[in-house]
């Protein structure tokens, strides 16, 4: 196993260097350029220009400017930003991250928890009306035009009903006296929510542990998960932050409820047809055949096995979750990734939409190894 | 004794208005800010958005009189003396003194004074800031600058240029108290400019403006609360139709009147407040969200370089409780010949040409409004500089007439058809073909390169009706409706590659484009911003000249004349600038809304909004 990931660590840097040159050059290839962008700016003497350009070391030749790059990003210098000068592209990453991983991650683990169980239930309960409609309503929230779902979500619950805010992921009425930042909140609520997740976690892997029976260990997990939720939100009830972070969950109601409808219908149709190849095997008949309760051989049985597409899905969607979504990310005035990514694109600062691109490689490579590995666990005939 | 009356009345006024005066109004920007920094926001952050939220809490010796744009104290008081020539270290320098403000007090009650200006001066010049401190104080105009007592600077400069009362004398001023100390730790870095422009966030740094910004949000909004101590609240701003600037302040005694005699006929009154207790202007990633924040009353106004789209206008009007206002922008869509070329090197090829663009029509009614006619290089919003008396060729005319006056032009000038163009009864009955130069050789294709409708459908559509207009006499102009990069790549890269082509320009105030754009010597190389290559020794000299006056009213005479010479030698037909339409709810006002680049070229005006419901 060692041996195998230290291959694939071996590949993913062969693939992440030519992933670079290949932005790099991509980037630079564009039409305009920052170069012609100041020259047709007439406030600035050609002096001014040329510091400009100058400063930002667009004054050397492409291939100085590559492999400068190349050199910096292996140090883990990702430059400085021209649109943000002379900010440095980490602290652009690092102000964006939070806003976009909590939004996208929540809605990608709701989604897939949604997609995950309705997708098995309607398998289970293949031939009913349920899982006609359910699949119909699927399919089409799965290729709706993204910007119309969401632009009647804003019109019904922001504007018809009234009852959601519809814009940014604050309220300044709110926040302008505060003496912290965003940042600071989203940063605590992502630790929260990782807190409470690696308890759920530990109870599990403690339940598996500690008794073989089904309701011991749900007793176990559903208490520890109790406990955590109860503990983060009482200490959210006492903390300064509170009333904040209550306020960001609050805005981020209808970009979530966007985000999820849009891909849940992905997970659950996939793991509806997983599940339909799963339970026509040999191996849940012999299930049935022993007399197991069917709520046992469905869970775990038929939608361990099932699940493994679902999971490349998945791991693979949390690898993209840093890289944002530019159409809900511009809706709902949630500048995260998305928007950092096609602003820097449009400005020609091409430090920032770089490091934004090879931020979100980096990503979706290591999820590649981590799908890898979540394999050789999940199924037991998988071995490298 | 009549001034003493008058000055308590207004301060009795400017007290009675305050004293209603507050509350919060919230404006909407379309993109983030990405600095607070002055050195970076007039560096290579220069953004509009930048600019909205924290550029009026600075100040310069000189800024632009509302509305008029004419060139008026701000920190300075009075006019800089005449520049006179001095000779040191055997270098021949021009100087001026220029004296300040007493009593302007910062927003931590530190007075203003010379060391300031001598220190915001010194530090970006030293250090090599770019972007528009180099502009401001461009190497090849600005030397130096002295301190001559707590209240007085000379300032030395290389020559007499413009550029010294547009760059040099309206440079940003900071607080040297602030600064200095963050100074001195920049110049023991390797690169102390870097560390000038990365310094923040700033939030502490006092303000000389009406408003000073006390948080900014990063992604959500940035709060600009009004300065309670503000210097020039209550300063009456009055604008005289004979061109005179009066301003009147209450808090430092003055009554100063500038460019004539405070007389006649009254056009502009404008009294300074702030009115408002705060400004929070709220960011949204699009357009979109931000009409949303309109029209739910979230926010007053929405800030933006480029207006309202047209679809949301429409939006917007059916909404009782919002003003729409419409401004045209400070630039022009313009068609230009390369006059390096024959027959654009003849003047009455490209005079029949210009006789040919019915803008009215154009504009009104086939581009339905959205476009507003323009046929001056200097628009007439820039009231300063424009020139009245220009009068552009078949102003007034109908088509049949414009068809006329072009075809008497061509043939005045020797041009001959195969088959020649005949109107009858105003109706064109006969199209010409085969247009015939005056060397007796068949013009065969004359290329007008414009952006297509995907780039910008007004061009794209003008260019396909002048190539019309211009078919109809036989003149055969094609217009090849392609991509930005194409016209650029042409024009400027590939050594003047064109015959004709349709481009725009943004402008700034001071017109110094008129010898930028048209100055011979700026057509030889490639690259060079006279693109059409016109070459008239009469226009460079009096170009020269305009360039050189550091007297803004003998400016203008020159600026009158370059823009006559423009207007009769057409290297550029200007066609039309874009409408900046703006709204905002009736819950405030604004003290003025018709102004050259709209309400948003004012920053919002901040300093004159009122809550009026």
């Amino acid at each position: 196993m060692l041996k195998y990931i230290g291959k694939r660590l071996v590949q993913i840097f062969i693939l992440l260097v030519v992933y670079v040159a290949v932005v790099f050059f991509l980037l630079h290839s564009m039409p305009g350029g920052i170069k012609a962008m100041l020259t047709t700016n007439p406030n600035l003497t050609p002096q001014a220009r040329d510091s400009i350009l100058h400063a930002f070391g667009l004054d050397q030749s492409l291939w100085v400017q590559f492999l400068t790059y190349l050199k910096n990003i292996f140090t883990l210098n990702l430059g400085v930003s021209f649109s943000f000068y002379p900010t440095p592209v980490w602290s652009i990453i690092a102000e964006r991250l939070p806003r976009t991983i909590f939004l996208f991650a929540t809605a990608t683990l709701i989604s897939f928890f949604i997609g995950f169980s309705s997708g098995k239930s309607l398998a289970w309960k293949r031939g009913k009306v349920s899982e006609y409609v359910a699949t119909i309503i699927g399919v089409i929230t799965y290729t709706v035009f993204t910007p119309l779902l969401i632009f009647v979500l804003i019109w019904f619950f922001g504007a018809y009903l009234g009852i959601l805010p519809i814009n940014q992921f604050l309220n300044p009425d709110l926040w302008v006296n505060t003496t912290f930042d965003a940042q600071t909140v989203f940063l605590y609520l992502l630790l929260t929510v990782s807190i409470v997740g690696a308890a759920i976690l530990f109870s599990f892997i403690v339940a598996q542990k500690v008794s073989h029976r089904v309701k011991t260990k749900k007793i176990i997990l559903y208490t520890s998960t109790a406990i955590a939720s109860a503990l983060s939100i009482f200490w959210w009830a006492i903390s300064p932050y509170g009333i904040y972070g209550a306020d960001i969950i609050w805005h981020m109601v209808l970009p979530v409820l966007s985000v999820a409808i849009i891909s849940y219908a992905g997970t659950m149709l996939v793991m509806r047809d997983s599940m339909l190849e799963t339970i026509k095997e040999d191996f849940i008949t012999t299930a049935r055949a022993k007399g197991l309760p069917d709520k046992v051989v469905r869970d775990k049985h038929a939608a361990r096995t099932a699940m493994l597409p679902v999971i490349t899905n998945f791991v693979l969607s949390m690898g993209f979750v840093v890289s944002g979504g530019l159409i809900t990310e511009s809706l709902f005035s949630w500048p995260g990734m998305g928007m950092t990514l096609l602003n820097a694109t449009l400005a020609k600062d091409y430090p920032l939409a770089s490091g934004a691109l090879i931020f979100t490689g980096i990503f979706v490579l290591f999820a590649h190894l981590v799908v890898d590995i979540v394999y050789a666990f999940l199924d037991p005939r998988i071995r490298y | 004794m009549k001034k003493v009356i008058l000055l308590v009345t207004l301060m009795v006024l400017a007290l009675g208005v305050l004293s209603i005066a507050g509350g919060t109004i919230n404006y909407a920007l379309v993109s983030d800010i990405t600095t607070l920094n002055i050195w970076s926001m007039l560096g290579p952050n220069a953004t509009s958005w930048n600019f909205y939220v924290g550029l009026a809490k600075y100040g310069s010796l000189y800024t632009l009189s509302d509305v008029t744009f004419a060139v008026v104290p701000s920190l300075a008081d009075g006019m800089w003396t005449p520049l006179k020539k001095v000779t040191e270290d055997g270098t021949t320098l021009y100087v001026t003194t220029v004296h300040l403000m007493k009593g302007v007090k910062w927003s931590d009650g530190t007075p203003f004074t010379a060391d300031d200006v001598v220190f915001s001066y010194e530090v970006p010049f030293k250090l090599k800031i770019p972007g528009n401190w180099m502009s401001n104080l461009d190497p090849t105009v600005f030397d130096k600058i002295v301190k001559v007592n707590n209240y007085t600077v000379k300032i030395y400069i290389h020559k007499l240029s413009g550029k010294f009362v547009y760059g040099v004398l309206q440079s940003t001023i900071v607080q040297k108290k602030y600064w200095e100390p963050i100074y001195k730790k920049a110049l023991k870095q390797p690169d102390p400019a870097k560390y000038m422009m990365s310094y923040g966030p700033i939030l502490d740094e006092p303000s000389i403006g009406a408003f000073t910004i006390s948080k900014w949000q990063k992604g959500a909004f940035v709060v600009d609360k009004a300065v309670p101590n503000y210097t020039f609240r209550g300063q009456q701003e009055i604008e005289y139709a004979n061109g005179a600037v009066r301003y009147v302040t209450p808090s430092l005694g003055l009554d100063q009147t500038f460019y004539g005699k405070a007389e006649g006929k009254i056009d502009n009154k404008f009294v300074t407040g702030p009115y408002v207790d705060s400004v929070i202007f709220r960011i949204y990633q699009n357009q979109s969200a931000a009409i949303q924040a309109l029209l739910k009353g979230t926010v007053d106004f929405v800030l933006n370089p480029n207006g309202l789209q047209k679809g949301f206008v429409t939006q917007l009007k059916a909404d009782p409780n919002v003003k729409i206002v419409n401004n045209p922008s400070n630039g022009f869509r313009y068609m230009a010949f390369n006059m390096r070329r024959y027959p654009m090197s003849l003047k009455a090829f490209r005079v029949a040409v210009a006789y040919l663009v019915n803008r009215d029509l154009l504009c009104n009614k086939i581009l339905q409004g959205v476009a507003i006619p323009l046929a001056t290089v200097v628009p007439p919003g820039n009231s300063f500089w424009y020139d009245k008396n220009i009068k552009p060729y078949g102003e007034g005319m109908t088509t049949a007439q414009r068809y006329e006056a072009a075809i008497k032009t061509l043939k005045d000038a020797g041009f001959k058809w195969l088959v020649e163009p005949k109107l009858k009864n105003g109706q064109l009955v006969q199209r010409g073909m085969g247009l015939i130069a005056p060397n007796g050789k068949l013009i065969k294709s004359i290329k007008m390169m414009a952006p297509s409708a995907g780039y910008d459908p007004m061009r794209a559509t003008a260019a396909l009706w002048i190539e019309k207009w211009a078919n109809d006499i036989g003149i055969p102009i094609v217009a090849d409706l392609t991509s930005f990069n194409n016209i650029v790549s042409a024009v400027w890269d590939q050594k003047y590659n064109f015959d004709m082509y349709m481009l725009g320009w943004g402008l700034t105030i001071y017109p110094d484009y008129l010898r930028d754009f048209f100055y011979s010597k700026n057509g030889i190389n490639p690259g060079g911003w006279n693109a059409p290559g016109y070459d008239n020794p009469k226009f460079d000299k009096a170009a020269n000249e305009f360039i050189d006056q550091t007297n803004m009213n003998k400016a203008r005479k020159y600026g009158y004349k370059l823009q006559e010479m423009l207007a009769r030698d057409v290297p550029y037909v200007v066609l039309f600038t874009s409408p900046l339409v703006e709204a905002y709810r009736n819950r405030i006002s604004f003290e003025y809304t018709k102004v050259l680049d709209g309400i948003q070229g004012t920053y919002g005006e901040k300093a004159f909004v009122k809550i009026v419901k």
